[in-house]
């Protein structure tokens, strides 16, 4: 029950990014982690390229790639 | 009216005490550097999945040799960087004294330990030559309370 809390609430802010990005600014454990605040920061200036770019390290670091990311996702949501 | 205020219920009727706290120490913990485990090589830590908070994770090599820092940082991607002993020529020299030092310490106990017991030895002969029967069976004390 919490998690369809938790997920409601999130659907919720992505509505509305400004509001979850206000909400999230002001989360000390989010802008305690360097990588989430870097996101956020360049979420903000609508940094893009950084934002792939930080997406693709991510996934070279696991052994992936951004494609593979995508591809496994969308499988499970039943999209081709 | 008096009041008393109970620890107790002041965190019962304010939760978000509670969860300020919890943050809080949160964020201490996520300060303090942490250690990961010890490994045998390089690629070893390479491997090694560490949380992503930012913090520096130490490996140390088991031979003792060097210790590995790993960390996330902002962009996504891992650092890792090997700590190496000093060795120069000062270090290597002191330790070297220290060894010989010690040799000489030991050296000197030795004798002084092996005098005190011969002297120690010694007293030991002439008590017991002291009390030692006679040929009549008596003791040195009885013999001379006979006469």
């Amino acid at each position: 029950m919490n998690n369809l809390a938790n997920i409601g609430s999130l659907i919720q802010s992505i509505k509305n990014p400004q509001d979850f990005l206000q909400s999230a600014m002001n989360n000390n454990q989010i802008m305690s982690n360097p990588m989430a605040k870097n996101a956020l920061e360049m979420y903000q200036s609508g940094n893009m390229d950084g934002l792939r770019e930080m997406a693709e390290n991510l996934c070279k670091e696991k052994g992936t790639t951004v494609d593979n990311v995508k591809n496994s996702l969308m499988s499970q949501f039943g999209i081709k | 009216m008096n009041y008393q205020m109970m620890p107790n219920m002041m965190n019962m009727n304010n939760p978000y005490m509670d969860r300020l706290s919890q943050l809080q120490a949160q964020q201490n913990l996520n300060n303090f550097s942490a250690l990961g485990k010890i490994v045998e090589s390089e690629d070893i830590v390479k491997t090694t999945d560490i949380p992503m908070d930012g913090n520096m994770y130490y490996f140390p090599k088991a031979d003792g040799s060097m210790v590995f820092g790993k960390q996330w940082l902002a962009n996504g991607t891992t650092r890792l960087i090997a700590f190496k002993p000093i060795l120069n020529e000062q270090t290597e020299k002191i330790s070297s004294e220290t060894e010989k030092f010690d040799f000489a310490l030991l050296d000197e106990f030795k004798m002084a330990f092996v005098g005190q017991m011969e002297s120690v030895t010694e007293r030991l002969d002439k008590i017991e030559k002291a009390i030692r029967p006679t040929s009549t069976g008596k003791t040195k004390k009885e013999v001379v309370a006979d006469e």
